[in-house]
């Protein structure tokens, strides 16, 4: 081992079993102790399977082919398995409901300790201590699975800071959060990797938050490093960013096109707070002026001013909904949704938005009030009539895909309807085209990557042609160029003249498409109105725990500039930031 | 459609204080191997039902379990026992038998007649009856002992830890694909899927479940991947023989005594079974045949 080198990843390649392309090709990493290494990359990069090397799950997990050397605080990880290691490196996954699987917070972090064989009363001084760091003791004797997404990964933390590693691999720790769970996970990390000088792996797509806290950053696509440096250095490659569909920070690439377009810049922003000092530095000298060629419309809710001029299609009376349990998710909502609505349902976990959604589609019964669809109560259609009504896709494809090709997977629900074999087809084919599916029809659901496995769940729910679509939650745990090309898929959907309901929690991506929001906290609706109206009251979507875009606090924060409150989009921002022109 | 297992607040383990809950759970599941054993052993419904039920209803009420916590499992054990009982009535010899009334009456080339008569009611009463009266006992053990100490008490058993762990930790996961089950379903009824629990076919009625139990089961396989990666990375196989259970199993005074009445119950089982009174041709039959005058 080279002296002051914690972890050794040397010319290694690394093929699973049963696959043919190498998962890491010729890798080469040295980490020193205490660094902060961030790793990056699109989906299939490598980034889970570097992780898998640090703790030895690979080879003695995982089977497959290794070529090269893996070397952890002197240990071979092909000497050493995972049990030994683990004293060494702690490992959370992405998923915390995958990793957590005892009966009480406690127990589960109190698992690991004993399986060290750790005597009882220094794990009972290791668990409270952990506890405390994760702020979790009024959580002890909870089940894991009853607690909010930001706790339970706030407890995989725990549980693995229990056993007191050195080195920490992160896998997407906050990729199935809401923005307050992955607030939490976040400021976690940063203490313990600030106080406890933690030699740290982060794998992530939060661009912003991972560079400020990270001393290495590396880029991976197809198993191979593209990109390495200090995160500011490789964050100034935009553009070999955004070709590898990674989610550039707004203002770093506000301040890439304004360079593209002229601006002398020494250094791209790469946060919020960079991106104000730079970008009012440009117009207090004079390089940028502000000409908002919009202002007319600005300021204006453009949806509560025109609910008379379109066709009401649903329309929710005061709905009431308290689940077995006595939890009140919704408390008096009213709510109307017109035709060709393209509707963002926004709030942190638990503030009802997804049980909204569900009452809507008719799955929940709602405990009091009535949902109007086009004036018939949804509640005295049948189960097939409600399907043909409100198309619901849920955020996980392979919760309902079971059938054998793609054909009999769209078509599933035709079935129930008893068409003509012709009548069924010409729908197939429909719904296919529509999703760009006809050259998969026969393939088999299971065996196709997981952005077609979305795609064909939508076209099983587009099978019915409903007129209005609920989307819960597309974008989790997809990185941006998956989710880029989701919510192009929900823009044709709406373009074709669908009424459109999405259940998020990324902010930049509703900004782009929505046209009106709904924010809910604690089972209420607390701002109803246009993207741009919503996104401008910084102050009240604080309440819901709910952050605007970037470059809408970009545009806030420029505000003495007159730059406008309500800029959804970079290059809506563009448009207002002009290059001066010098006479 | 109803959820019974599947609905929210429907937990396989109470977390509450009781006498039974405190009781070490090598105890429990002494008490529910003594009326496993006790079932095997005993041929007569009515001594069945006079030694389980009264000890049954007793613990209940000391571990505060309600109908609430027993309800879910009512469908699953009607639906089996009727099965039971009908195969069980149709393979009994009714030849020399006290007739009752026919089950199914004699309809020529369709199949043939189930009668009942005392003894074959008696015989498939005693068979069916199996079934609740021990997995009344089974559901109080498993909510009111904690899978840990499941686990912990397995061990001191004897019982490789590597087994007991995985198995008190799969049940301990069993809310988790529940909610995974509750998922798929709601799924699959966004797409117009109906349970009709009427249907007579059984190929029908076999593949209604398809649709769920296809996501449910590739699902539940790439999780129990991830759960025992997860495991692995927290020191499952590093030395189970030897690792620390924070909970020490000992046995204490009320354990002493719940062993006393669990041996004492087994002892007198085994001698009655010895002495041949508890067989429905014994005791069962001639009583009711005297209590109604029946030849």
């Amino acid at each position: 081992m080279k002296k002051d080198i914690e972890i050794e990843i040397s010319d290694v390649t690394w093929t699973y079993r049963k696959t043919e392309t190498p998962a890491i090709t010729n890798l080469n990493i040295e980490i020193k102790p205490s660094e902060i290494i961030f790793i990056t990359g699109p989906a299939g990069a490598g980034k889970t399977t570097l992780c898998r090397f640090i703790n030895s799950l690979i080879p003695h997990f995982y089977t497959g082919k290794l070529e090269g050397k893996v070397v952890v605080r002197g240990m071979d990880t092909a000497e050493y398995p995972p049990e030994i290691l683990c004293g060494h490196v702690g490992l959370i996954f992405d998923n915390p409901s995958n990793q957590l699987f005892n009966l009480t917070v406690y127990d589960e972090i109190a698992f690991g300790p004993e399986n060290l064989c750790i005597p009882p009363d220094k794990i009972r001084e290791i668990v409270a201590d952990a506890l405390k760091f994760c702020r979790l003791e009024t959580y002890v004797d909870k089940t894991p699975h009853h607690l909010s997404g930001g706790e339970q990964q706030a407890c995989a933390l725990a549980s693995i800071m229990a056993m007191r590693p050195q080195i920490y691999v992160l896998d997407e720790p906050t990729a199935n959060l809401d923005p307050h769970g992955t607030e939490l996970v976040f400021n976690r990390v940063e203490d313990l990797f600030r106080t406890e000088k933690k030699t740290g792996i982060i794998v992530e797509h939060k661009l912003e938050q991972i560079s400020k806290l990270a001393d290495r950053m590396i880029v991976l696509d197809q198993g191979k490093i593209i990109l390495e440096g200090k995160p500011r250095e490789v964050m100034q490659s935009v553009d070999k960013l955004s070709q590898l569909g990674l989610k550039v920070p707004q203002a770093t690439l506000l301040a890439y096109n304004l360079q593209k377009k002229g601006i002398n810049l020494q250094n791209l922003p790469t946060s919020l707070e960079e991106g104000i000092k730079t970008i009012s530095g440009l117009l207090d000298q004079g390089k940028l002026e502000v000409t908002d060629k919009n202002a007319d419309q600005r300021g204006e809710n453009i949806v509560e001013k025109t609910p008379n001029e379109k066709e009401v299609l649903i329309d929710c009376q005061d709905i009431w909904y308290t689940y077995p349990d006595g939890t009140e998710a919704l408390k008096g909502v009213n709510l109307k949704i017109h035709k060709g609505d393209f509707l963002g349902l926004i709030g942190r976990n638990g503030s009802g938005k997804t049980t909204l959604a569900k009452i809507i589609k008719g799955l929940y019964s709602p405990t009091k009030g009535k949902v109007l669809v086009s004036g018939t109560d949804l509640f005295k259609k049948t189960g097939i009539d409600r399907a043909k009504t409100v198309g619901y896709v849920f955020q996980n494809p392979d919760d309902q895909i079971f059938s054998k090709t793609i054909r009999d997977e769209i078509g599933y629900g035709l079935k129930f309807l008893k068409l003509s074999k012709d009548a069924e087809d010409k729908l197939i084919n429909k719904a296919a085209t529509t999703m760009e599916l006809q050259d998969h029809l026969d393939k088999n659901p299971f065996d196709v990557s997981q952005g077609l496995r979305q795609r064909v769940a939508i076209a099983s729910v587009l099978i019915f042609e409903p007129e209005i679509f609920i989307i819960d939650e597309p974008t989790t745990g997809q990185d941006f160029a998956r989710s880029k090309i989701i919510m192009d898929m929900v823009r044709t959907l709406h373009e074709i003249g669908k009424t459109i309901i999405i259940v998020t929690h990324d902010m930049e991506l509703i900004a782009e498409y929505a046209k009106r929001l709904i924010v809910m906290k604690s089972g209420k609706m607390l701002l109803d109105g246009s993207t741009r109206n919503v996104f401008s009251q910084p102050k009240m979507l604080q309440e819901s725990s709910i952050k605007p875009p970037q470059i809408t606090s970009l545009g806030q924060a420029l505000s003495k500039y007159s730059v406008p409150p309500d800029i959804l989009t970079v290059e809506e921002m563009e448009t207002i930031l002009t290059i001066k022109k010098v006479s | 459609m109803s959820f019974g297992l599947l609905s929210e607040d429907f937990k396989i383990y109470k977390n509450i204080d009781s006498v039974i809950h405190r009781l070490d759970s090598r105890v429990k599941f002494f008490w529910v191997l003594v009326v496993g054993i006790v079932m095997i052993l005993f041929k007569d419904p009515i001594w069945m039902f006079a030694f389980s039920i009264p000890a049954f209803f007793l613990v209940s009420w000391m571990a505060k379990m309600t109908w609430n916590d027993y309800k879910p499992i009512l469908v699953p054990i009607v639906m089996i026992c009727t099965l039971a009982f009908l195969i069980n009535q149709w393979l009994y010899p009714y030849e020399h038998t006290t007739f009752l009334f026919y089950l199914i009456p004699d309809m020529g080339v369709i199949g043939p007649a189930i009668p009942v008569s005392l003894e074959s009611l008696l015989h498939a009463s005693a068979i069916v009856l199996r079934i609740p009266l021990l997995m009344g006992p089974v559901r109080v053990f498993i909510g009111t002992t904690p899978m840990k100490d499941l686990a912990s008490g397995f061990t001191k058993m004897k019982f490789p830890p590597e087994v007991t762990m995985s198995i008190s930790i799969a049940m301990g996961y069993l809310p988790v694909l529940l909610a995974q089950l509750r998922s798929v379903m709601e799924s699959q009824m966004a797409r117009g899927y109906t349970f009709e629990s009427g249907t007579k076919n059984p190929v029908k009625a076999l593949t209604q479940f398809t649709p769920l139990m296809v996501p449910l089961v590739m699902r539940s396989i790439i999780r129990a991947e991830f759960l025992a990666a997860a495991m692995v990375c927290r020191g499952f196989e590093y030395d189970p023989q030897h690792r620390t259970y924070l909970k020490e199993i000992k046995l204490r005074r009320n354990d002493k005594i719940a062993l006393i009445l669990c041996f004492s119950g087994l002892g007198f089982a085994i001698y009655a079974t010895i002495m041949g009174w508890p067989r429905w041709e014994v005791f069962s039959l001639p009583l009711i045949k005297s209590l109604f005058g029946i030849a």
